[in-house]
């Protein structure tokens, strides 16, 4: 059964997932301003330390291809839906996902006027 | 099996072949997919597809097509993949893997089963994706079957 939307609900929603191999960790915003990029990058390393090591190491290129296209986003974000794969190479799905599943993500520049 | 002719290999260097590449895989959907009966006898009657807004920024193939079945309830993304070794065309690059997806629409959020397809494309990998998104909504594909399919593709090529 879909879910219907709520008038209130947090305007800004995505997650961060790392996955593949049997892991399944994320971290995920839901606020009501976009999220920026430093905010991003720190999601991003919050994902990265909850890892057991070796994890990370397994999917240490994929998290440097995450954290150039967080870096790299326009100067105002993303806007939803975005859905991104960074997989690592000669594996089936071991890879980190971000989604930007509503509202804008990764800006430098907040041209929005959300509520704090 | 005949050669892996690569298809759009070219696909990100040049806008306007990302954008036949971009349009073919509509226009196989269509053709291979939609009104077509599965081995239970019924017909994917209604698929909505989508672009995700990323796309106007990001023409690198991640993903190239996306679509959401209305009837089936069910997402399909394609991630197209750089051509790395186009002399090697007896292996062929592909690998997939079912996760929770997620689709919106003005009234609806929702998590969604999804078919993720990585390929690099080609007339073989594309045999290979659409046998699998026919599967997937015939509900007749599992992550089993697809991590047993790469296993013996890579023992394979090993």
């Amino acid at each position: 059964m879909a879910k219907k939307k709520q008038k209130h609900e947090p305007q800004h929603r995505g997650r961060i997932q790392a996955q593949g191999g049997g892991l399944e960790e994320s971290e995920a915003w839901s606020q009501n301003k976009p999220l920026s990029m430093r905010e991003g990058l720190n999601l991003l390393e919050v994902l990265k330390n909850k890892l057991p090591k070796k994890e990370f190491l397994l999917r240490e290129s994929a998290f440097e291809k995450a954290k150039n296209f967080i870096e790299q986003a326009p100067d105002i974000g993303v806007d939803a839906q975005v859905s991104r794969t960074f997989e690592v190479k000669g594996t089936r799905n071991i890879r980190v996902d971000i989604e930007v599943i509503k509202g804008t993500a990764f800006f430098k520049i907040n041209l929005t006027h959300d509520e704090e | 099996m005949m050669k892996n002719k690569f298809l759009y290999k070219n696909f990100l260097e040049r806008n306007h072949i990302y954008s036949l590449a971009k349009n073919w895989w509509k226009r196989e959907f269509k053709k291979q997919i939609i009104g077509k009966k599965t081995s239970s006898g019924k017909k994917i009657n209604s698929a909505y597809t989508f672009n995700w807004h990323n796309e106007n920024g990001y023409k690198d193939g991640n993903p190239i097509f996306t679509v959401f079945s209305v009837s089936k309830q069910k997402l399909v993304r394609i991630i197209q993949k750089k051509v790395e070794n186009e002399d090697n065309q007896d292996f062929i690059e592909i690998s997939a893997w079912l996760q929770k997806g997620f689709y919106s629409n003005k009234e609806y959020e929702e998590e969604i089963p999804e078919l993720v397809i990585s390929l690099e494309l080609s007339r073989n990998s594309s045999k290979i994706a659409f046998d699998w998104i026919k599967r997937w909504f015939d509900d007749q594909l599992t992550d089993e079957d697809l991590e047993r399919d790469f296993d013996e593709r890579k023992s394979v090529s090993a």
